[in-house]
This record gives structure tokens, sequence and C-alpha cells, in this order.
């Protein structure tokens, strides 16, 4: 070879490994970790918890079935099912998860689908007038 | 002249390369301060979260009960949400106060039905 074409040669593996730099400066910039939170998850979830007081088909229902018999039968579990499963539609998550006291759980939802973000939730159900309170969460997956 | 051109290259790339990894740091900095950023909105969030809440919860509660559900507001509703809640009954009307201790954040109103 002679001296020029070396030179060329040199020059390309130059440029190749001030590339090669640069892609593993970018990517150790872009691969930042992540905010350990949603803002869209949140909204949602704000969306939700307005949603169980406001909807008499969500928190109302769950009250009344509490305060009948102290759980949910199936009949009641669907209903409310069938009411998160369309919230989940409108707000834009995958799945809604809403569990009473740390009891019963209605999964709505496209449960199969791979869930990245979740953003937890709680609302309360007050019975007998605030003598008794359950803790009410409510776990949203984007 | 093969040389200088040698040379010229070496400089190039040299200043290539500092100029990148200014850029992946400011890059870097710019992530850590939008991060920032919306771990705060997060927080005062759920302080909004939280009012709403007990303010919804609130209207069912009878006069009788105000203690029972207070207990439980500031023993179970606001620590699930990593805040701090105290309800100040010597006001009339029942003020809350809404704490977030990591940062730095406060919350108060008024409890009416």
């Amino acid at each position: 070879m002679r001296k020029g074409q070396w030179l060329a040669f040199d020059a390309t593996l130059a440029l190749c490994a001030a590339l090669v730099l640069s892609v593993v400066l970018m990517h150790n910039a872009a691969s930042h970790p992540s905010t350990g939170g949603d803002l869209a998850l949140e909204r949602a979830g704000y969306d939700l918890v307005n949603a169980f007081y406001m909807d008499p088909a969500l928190g109302q229902r769950v009250a009344a079935a509490l305060k009948v018999r102290g759980y949910m039968n199936e009949t009641e579990m669907g209903d409310v099912n069938a009411t998160l499963g369309r919230y989940a539609q409108q707000l834009g998550v995958k799945r809604v998860e809403m569990q009473v006291g740390g009891g019963q759980a209605v999964v709505a939802g496209a449960s199969m689908l791979p869930a990245t973000e979740k953003a937890t939730f709680y609302a309360t159900i007050t019975l007998n007038g605030g003598a008794e309170n359950r803790l009410v969460r409510l776990a949203l997956w984007k | 002249m093969k040389k200088g051109f040698f040379g010229m290259l070496v400089i190039v790339i040299v200043i290539v390369g500092i100029m990148t990894f200014n850029y992946a740091q400011t890059k870097s900095a710019v992530n850590d301060a939008n991060a920032d950023a919306v771990a705060h909105e997060i927080r005062a969030d759920r302080i909004a979260v939280l009012r709403n809440v007990i303010l919804q919860s609130h209207r069912n509660v009878t006069q009788q009960n105000e203690l029972a559900w207070g207990i439980f507001v500031q023993g179970e509703l606001a620590p699930s949400y990593g805040l701090d809640a105290y309800i100040d009954y010597s006001k009339a009307p029942a003020k809350v106060v809404i704490l977030d201790e990591r940062e730095g954040m406060r919350s108060e109103f008024y409890l009416v039905n």
C-alpha cells in the first residue's frame, strides 16, 4: 500500500472510532432511568377516583352491596367489572383493578396484553354514616 | 501536506468527541430536570386526588361519626398515598391539612358538606 492509502485507511478508522464513541454516548444519554411515573396514568387515576364517587354504578353500587351483605355477589361483580371496563376504554388504559378492603378484587380490561406502567390510587367507602370505613384500591395499567 | 492533513484530522476528531460528550452530558442533565419536574407533578396530583377523596367521602359522614372517619383518614387513607393528613376539629368547619414531607408541599381546605 502507498502512504496515501495508509492515511486514508487511518482516517476511515478514526472516523469509525468517533462514530462508535458518539453512538455509545448517545445511547447512554437516551437510556436514562425513567421518572418512575406517568402523567397520563395520573390523570386517568384522578378521573377514575372521581368516577368512583360520581357514577352510581361504581362506588354507590359497591357500598350498597357491602351494606346489605358485606360482600359483592357475582351479579354485582359482573356489573362493576363492565363499568370498570368501560372506564378503562374511555381513559385509554389497558387494565383497571378494584379491590375492596384487601378482599374481593375486580379486574377489567385487556388483562392478556402486556402492561408496562402501573399507578395505584385509593378511595374510601363510607358505611353507616362513617362508623365503618373501607379502603378501596384502584390500580391502573398502561 | 499529508502530515498537516493527518494532524487536522486528529484535531477534528478530538473536537467532535468533546462536543459529543458535552451534548450527552447536557442531554443527561435535561433528562434529570424533566424527571424531577414529572415527579413533583405526580406528588402534587396525589395531593389533589387525596383532597378529592376526603371531600367526596365526607359527604356521607354524620356528625356523630366524624371522629371515627377522621381517624380512618389520618391513619389509613393518607398514608396509602404516602402523605400525612391532619384534621383540626377545633375550627368550624373542620380544617384539613395534607402534608407531603418529602416534597415540602401542603394543601389546606375546609370540610364543608
